[in-house]
Order: C-alpha cells, then sequence, then structure tokens
C-alpha cells in the first residue's frame, strides 16, 4: 500500500468512527423519551450516577473555586484600583466564574472523575459479556445503562456549576474582608449589577453541552472495548483525551456565539 | 450451501441461512444453514474452537454475521423494529458460558430485573415470590443480596440459569450451562430443563457434557473448523457409523466422563450417564 493510499485509508476510517459517533449520539439521544416515560428500573442507575458524580465532587469544585475565586480578588484588587476601576471586579468575576473558568472547569473535572470512571465500567461489562446479556434479556443497554449516565452526568455538571458559582464567589467575598473590606449587601449588589441574563444562560447553556458531551464520549469509547481486559485502559485514556478535546472546542464555540 | 436439517423435522424455531462469521480475517462459520427444530432440544458439539459457541450466539441473535441470515421464531432480528425485538427476546432466554451476570448488582436482582423492565409480573412481591421459588428449587442456596463476585462459579452459573427460564422463554440458549456445578445441583437443572422441554419449548445447547445430551437432546448437531459436520436425532448420530463424527464425539465426551466401555454408550437415553 502506498503512502497516498495509506493516507486515503486512514482518513475514510476517522469518516467512518466519526459518523458512527454521530450515530451513536442520535441513538441516544432517541432513546432519551422513551427511558423517561416507562416504567423502568433504570431510574436506580440515574440516581447512582447523580451521587457519584455530583455529590462525591462537592468537596473537590468546592477546594478548586474558593480558590480561583480567592486569585482573581486578590489580583484583581491590587491591580484595577491603580487605575480607578476598582469596581471592574465584580465584571471580572461574572465573566471569570460565572461564564468562562464555571462550567468549563466543572466539565474538565466531571471527565476527569467521572468519565474514567464510566468508560473503565461501560469497557469492564463488555468484556464480562454483560452488555450481551442486557441485549438478550430485551433491555436495552443504551437505554438502560448509556441513557441514566446520560442524564445523570448532565444533571450533576450543571448543578456541579451552580455550586463552583456559589463558592467561587463566595470564596472572592471572604477574601476580599482580608484585604478590602466591605459589606456584603455592596459586594452582593456589586455582583448583580455585572451580571446578566446572557451570562447566566450562557453558563447554563456550557454546563448542559459539556455534561452530555463527557457522558457520551466516555459511555461511546467504553463500549468500544471488544474483547480484552487490556483494551479498558485504552478506552479509559481516549475518553478522556477526546473529551477534553471536544470540550475545549465546544467552550470555543459557545463563546464565540455569545459575541456575535 | 447445503442446508442441515434432520430428517422429519416440522418447524424450525431458529432458521441459519448461509451464516459466514469471520473474526480478523480468520473465518469462525462458514456458510452454516442450520433449521433448529421447534418444540424439540439440539444439542451442539464439536471441539473446542469448531465455532458451537459462535453459532449460538448468531442463532439467538448476539452476533451479527458477517454474511447470511437469521430467523428466531419467525422474527429477523436484522430488520425487526425495537419493539419486535424486544417481544422476541422476552420469548428467549440465554445461559452464558461464565454465567455473564450484572456485577454491579445483587443476585436477586439479576433475576428480578428483566422480569420488572419488561413487566412480566405486575407486583413486585409477585416477582420476589417467583425468583425465590425458583431459587429454592435449583438449589441455589447462596443468599440472594450477596454479588456475583462473592458466591462460586457454580452459583453464579445457577443464577444465570435461572435468569434464563425465570420469564418462561419458549427458546433456550445454553453455552455449557453445567460447567463447574456440583453433580447434585446437576440433576436439579437437568431435571428442569426436561420439565422445560415438555412444556413444549426449544432448548438449544452447547455442551460436552453427556448428561445433558443424553437425558434431554432430541438431536445433535456436530460442528468442525466451523460447519456443520452433521446433525440428526441422538440415536442417528451416536450410531451414525461415521468415524470422524465418532471420533469428535469421542473426545468431547471424554473430556467431561471417564467410561470403561464405548463411551458413545453415554448419549444412549437408557444408560445411567453418571460416571
Amino acid at each position: 500500500m502506498s503512502a497516498v493510499e495509506r493516507i486515503g485509508a486512514n482518513a475514510i476510517g476517522r469518516l467512518r468512527h466519526f459518523i458512527y459517533a454521530v450515530g451513536y449520539a442520535v441513538e441516544v439521544f432517541r432513546q432519551v423519551p422513551r427511558f423517561l416515560t416507562r416504567r423502568t428500573v433504570g431510574s436506580r442507575v440515574l440516581t447512582m450516577q447523580v451521587l457519584f458524580t455530583g455529590v462525591e465532587a462537592l468537596n473537590v469544585i468546592a477546594t478548586i473555586s474558593l480558590g480561583i475565586g480567592t486569585v482573581i480578588v486578590i489580583q484583581g484588587l491590587s491591580l484595577l484600583p491603580q487605575f480607578g476601576q476598582g469596581r471592574l471586579i465584580y465584571s471580572i468575576l461574572i465573566i471569570v466564574i460565572t461564564r468562562e473558568l464555571g462550567p468549563i472547569l466543572t466539565a474538565l473535572i466531571v471527565t476527569a472523575r467521572s468519565g474514567t470512571a464510566i468508560a473503565t465500567e461501560l469497557g469492564n461489562m463488555v468484556v464480562n459479556h454483560e452488555i450481551e446479556a442486557y441485549t438478550i434479556t430485551g433491555i436495552n443497554p443504551i437505554q438502560h445503562i448509556v441513557v441514566p449516565r446520560l442524564i445523570g452526568v448532565t444533571l450533576s455538571t450543571f448543578l456541579l456549576n451552580l455550586y463552583f458559582n456559589v463558592f467561587g464567589l463566595l470564596g472572592s467575598f471572604v477574601v476580599t474582608q482580608f484585604v478590602n473590606p466591605i459589606s456584603v449587601v455592596e459586594y452582593w449588589s456589586g455582583l448583580l449589577e455585572a451580571l446578566s441574563m446572557t451570562d447566566v444562560a450562557s453558563s447554563v447553556v456550557k454546563s448542559l453541552v459539556f455534561g452530555a458531551i463527557t457522558a457520551l464520549v466516555a459511555t461511546f469509547y467504553g463500549l468500544q472495548v471488544e474483547r480484552s481486559s487490556t483494551e479498558i485502559p485504552v478506552a479509559a485514556i481516549r475518553s478522556v483525551g477526546r473529551g477534553i478535546t471536544l470540550l475545549i472546542l465546544a467552550n470555543a464555540v459557545i463563546t464565540l456565539a455569545y459575541y456575535l | 450451501m447445503e442446508e442441515m436439517q434432520p430428517d422429519g423435522m416440522i418447524a424450525a424455531a431458529c432458521r441459519l441461512t448461509g451464516i459466514t462469521v469471520t473474526s480478523d480475517s480468520a473465518p469462525i462459520l462458514e456458510e452454516v444453514s442450520v433449521d433448529f427444530p421447534r418444540d424439540a432440544c439440539t444439542v451442539v458439539m464439536g471441539p473446542s474452537g469448531s465455532g458451537k459457541s459462535t453459532l449460538l450466539k448468531v442463532a439467538a441473535g448476539l452476533v451479527v454475521p458477517d454474511g447470511g441470515t437469521v430467523e428466531i421464531l419467525g422474527v429477523d432480528p436484522a430488520r425487526a423494529t425495537d419493539r419486535e425485538l424486544e417481544a422476541l427476546r422476552l420469548r428467549n432466554g440465554f445461559v452464558f458460558q461464565d454465567g455473564a451476570l450484572w456485577q454491579n448488582m445483587s443476585l436477586y436482582d439479576n433475576i428480578a430485573l428483566p422480569l420488572l423492565y419488561h413487566g412480566v409480573e405486575d407486583d413486585p412481591a409477585a416477582v420476589r415470590l417467583r425468583v425465590l421459588t425458583l431459587a429454592r428449587e435449583l438449589g441455589a442456596t447462596a443468599r440472594l443480596d450477596l454479588r456475583p463476585s462473592q458466591v462460586s462459579s457454580g452459583e453464579r452459573k445457577i443464577i444465570s440459569f435461572i435468569r434464563a427460564i425465570a420469564a418462561d422463554p419458549e427458546l433456550l440458549f445454553m453455552d455449557e450451562p453445567t460447567t463447574s456445578i456440583d453433580a447434585e445441583r446437576n440433576a436439579l437443572l437437568i431435571a428442569r430443563l426436561r420439565s422445560i422441554r415438555k412444556r413444549g419449548a426449544t432448548i438449544i445447547a452447547v455442551t460436552h457434557d453427556a448428561r445433558i445430551a443424553s437425558r434431554i437432546a432430541d438431536f445433535i448437531l456436530v460442528m468442525k473448523e466451523g460447519r456443520v459436520l452433521r446433525f440428526g436425532s441422538l440415536h442417528e448420530i451416536s450410531r451414525s457409523g461415521d468415524p470422524e463424527v465418532e471420533r469428535i464425539l469421542t473426545d468431547v465426551l471424554s473430556e467431561t466422563a471417564t467410561y470403561d466401555g464405548d463411551i458413545l454408550d453415554l448419549l444412549d437415553p437408557d444408560q445411567d450417564p453418571i460416571v
């Protein structure tokens, strides 16, 4: 096979993989209403996913958001007043925490924790023939395994983003008390003045899209495992790598749309 | 392509036509055409690597063949809608070689989940009663609140069997159902298979166990290197006089039994097969 043929075959392979992945995503979303409407026992999978992805990530999200809020306030308050722009700190907090870092950092943490866990769990299920067992018993694996994880991860990412915002903005207020003490009312009114509905919408849309991307990529690569347990770590690594790439691309697209 | 079906067969529960399956360019099944008789038990035998388990999974619609068509209880799974497929699955049961239990659930949930999912019983209490009754009848002695990893492989196999038969399937597929099960529960399992067979269900089993073959088989299908070598009634096959078939059966049965006489006697239903 010549170099050109190899490049061509590689391109065709990637195109097929992409089309397959798109088809997978369509099938997952097609199964969402069926999961929600049928009397199903999959709600336990959903609850467990929310507990793992959402509740168990609260500490790490709180720590990171507090730290970031602190850094922004320290840097902002040391620099902005020199230019007579002290009140700009509120806009910066909203832009950085609510609109940008909140959704993307939350999604990256969810990808690192839950994305790898989901890909590994599903890969193991494939190797142990558990997916075949679902199929043969007439339980649609997409509906019973993938959809609850999609809903669970998306919901968790959305809620964790809210939590990130609360802690990030709260943390910055606590630090402000040490650097430049102001009243609670002044601080929160400054934030609310800087906050627009577009910021909230952008943050909400991003967290929902990022949660869906994380779940879809993790389940897709987990189910790509075919027969050997040695494929499982590879699937987990791919799910994180591709997941992060897609998250950053999606973030760029949504941010761009915000300014158009 | 020769279609294999035993003489005197009335109707097919499962029809495979021109089935080809390859893995990494190596053929596993080559142009296999088989009609598995309805309301009968067919035991598939053959040396390791002859494609028995793959044939079973193709017949159950679990493996999509590279070529050929499959018809299960009159339904082509490749063309069926989601609802048709779900209804078809409810009429089937499958015992996996390794049990294939859901590791993140209790043994009880492994059996109850399909019943609850399909609404086989409206009342969870009725599901519970059905699960506990089956577990007791088949000698599942482990606590049903345990996870599969906490019990023996024999116990897992029994639970896998109970899961497969819990919804009273019309068509039961089994891949080595008696492996790692002790003699006492083996006898319970065979007795249950005989009663399933009596109520008119179709059974297709891959096994090396002479006890299953002699006690419940109506037909034997002998495979070699991805092809069907012979398919006929138990008597026809065990006394076919075909030296290749006899050699394969002797090799297969020798793996699980020791016997001083002619080992093909083990396929005789009148012979005491417990050795």
